[in-house]
């Protein structure tokens, strides 16, 4: 996908929806508990961003897009550039920065919470 | 709020009101934090009305601040069209002003300082490419720091704030031996935060702009940088350790050695140890003085009368009174100014016996010292959460006491 047909796909999602999430955490359990959690407000759709074809339902406000890797990493590099919108979310395991699944792995949050905690 | 952004803030307002720009509007304010309430301090001494702070915490919607009511932002909806304009000093300006117009505000809104240099809500052409020449600046100076400490890691401290930075260098030897790392050069904004990553060990210590922080961070999140890791709880836009703050309260201390490094929530914190004599000892009683520090940036500050009780109640007891004051800063009445460097701080209240403090980084720099430690706390809430700042700063072996409405000094 080309440049400025990328941005214009990402303003889509951002007018349509209240959150995206770029889910690069390699995180199989992380990725399920998105897929499943159900948000408080069924009006507020979420979509999460995916570098391979995700076979999962999510739910009724939940949808999984998988992007080809160079789309991936392009939306990937616009937002490690600056923040372009408050609603778009970087959830990645192996940053050079702290991250909410520091606190699944040293056991502060339980996974569930830290689901709870990117989407509500 | 810090003098950089202070002084911004008031050139930025000068030249509104010469403008004219506020002329005949009704003035909002949004987010009710330490940068809003100088601003608020500010308008009022030009005389010029504040209708109220927005803010989105339900518990601040409950207090005021100089009798300016704190309310939801969908107040100022009920405002004619044209009539009014909202200032903003907060670091989440960008947010703010999506969720205002998101709400159908169409009135003007102002940024009154350059807080955040990451954002901008916009992915037009024009602000994709000047955020591209902001990113190849701090490739630049990536690059020039990356050859100037070669096989270093790179810890960037990306804010002036010496609590933050007293946090990152507790924790960051257990972090850089998890990293296989032999060594770091530490980042950091401003002299006060360098003094305290030197009262830690010698690793080298390489001082920043903010403008130039941010744009070098910007370089390191951009290349992906392994060199590199960016040592605080909520800067840049990336780290999103503070919404785990909307599921339960986790303290400043576990958000730092968990949340920002990864480390095991056991891990004892280094202490800082490279303290030097304060040059003006004989100055200070041993075991009868107290010193009090009733200043800090990025905290509410206490009413005046909190801290006469205090000065009123050593001082009965016999004790020397010293205010802890840098530049322009008045020392309370009935004390005396003392000014030591952060190396001296922890010899200097050693010897005088007791120390009373806001909370604020100082008292994050004094935490180990031996002597009678009291810390106060304005009644406020962390940030947007429904935490207040005790649950998330609470000291170990402090005397931590909120002050609220009616505070009364309790007599020792």
């Amino acid at each position: 996908m080309e440049g400025r047909e990328l941005i214009r796909q990402i303003q889509n999602m951002l007018a349509s929806s209240e959150k995206v999430l770029l889910v690069s955490c390699g995180e199989p359990e992380i990725e399920r508990l998105l897929s499943e959690r159900s948000k408080r407000d069924p009006q507020k759709k979420v979509v999460l961003l995916s570098e391979h074809n995700v076979n999962r339902p999510g739910s009724p406000n939940i949808e999984w897009i998988g992007l080809p890797e160079d789309s991936f990493l392009e939306i990937q590099k616009l937002y490690l550039s600056y923040e372009f919108s408050d609603q778009f979310t970087l959830l990645s395991a192996d940053g050079n920065f702290g991250t909410i699944l520091n606190y699944v792995k040293t056991g502060l949050l339980s996974a569930e919470e830290a689901v709870c905690a990117l989407l509500d | 709020m810090d003098k950089a952004h202070y002084e911004e803030m008031c050139e930025n307002l000068k030249n509104m009101i010469q403008r004219g720009t506020l002329a005949d509007k009704k003035i909002y304010l949004f987010g009710h934090c330490n940068a809003t309430e100088a601003l608020a301090d500010t308008l009022m001494e030009k005389e010029i009305p504040v209708c109220a702070i927005l803010d989105n915490n339900e518990e601040k919607q409950k207090i005021s601040y100089r009798n300016i009511p704190i309310t939801a932002p969908r107040a100022i909806l009920s405002e004619a069209p044209g009539s009014s304009a909202v200032c903003i000093a907060a670091r989440a300006y960008e947010a703010m002003s999506r969720q205002l117009r998101s709400m159908g505000y169409s009135d003007p809104i102002y940024k009154m300082t350059e807080y955040d240099s990451y954002a901008e809500y916009s992915l037009s052409e024009e602000t994709i490419r000047r955020k591209r020449e902001r990113l190849e600046r701090g490739l630049t100076r990536q690059n020039k720091l990356s050859k100037q400490y070669p096989g270093l890691m790179k810890i960037f401290c990306p804010f002036n704030a010496l609590g933050d930075v007293c946090f990152a260098m507790s924790y960051l030897p257990y972090f850089l031996a998890a990293r296989r790392c032999g060594g770091c050069v530490v980042c950091v904004i401003g002299d006060a935060c360098a003094q305290v990553v030197k009262l830690f060990g010698e690793d080298p210590v390489e001082i920043f702009s903010q403008k130039e922080m941010d744009e070098i961070i910007q370089a390191a999140l951009y290349t992906e940088d392994r060199y590199s890791f960016i040592a605080h709880q909520d800067r840049p836009y990336v780290v999103n350790l503070h919404k785990a703050l909307y599921q339960k309260c986790i303290p400043l201390e576990q958000i730092y050695c968990c949340g920002v490094f990864g480390l095991p929530k056991e891990t004892e914190p280094r202490r800082p140890a490279r303290w030097e004599p304060y040059a003006e000892i004989d100055r200070i009683p041993k075991g009868r003085s107290v010193i009090l520090s009733p200043y800090a940036k990025s905290v509410t500050a206490l009413p005046q009368d909190v801290w006469r009780q205090i000065v009123d109640d050593y001082r009965s007891r016999g004790f020397s009174c010293f205010t802890n004051v840098t530049g322009d800063e008045k020392a309370l009445d009935g004390t005396l100014p003392v000014s030591p460097r952060l190396a001296e701080a922890q010899p200097l209240v050693e010897h005088a016996g007791a120390f009373v403090g806001i909370r604020s980084g100082l008292c994050d720099v004094l935490r180990y010292a031996d002597c009678e430690k009291t810390a106060l706390y304005p009644d406020y809430n962390y940030c947007d959460t429904k935490w207040k700042a005790i649950d998330m700063y609470a000291l170990e072996g402090w005397t931590n006491l909120v002050v609220k409405d009616g505070f009364v000094w309790k007599k020792s």
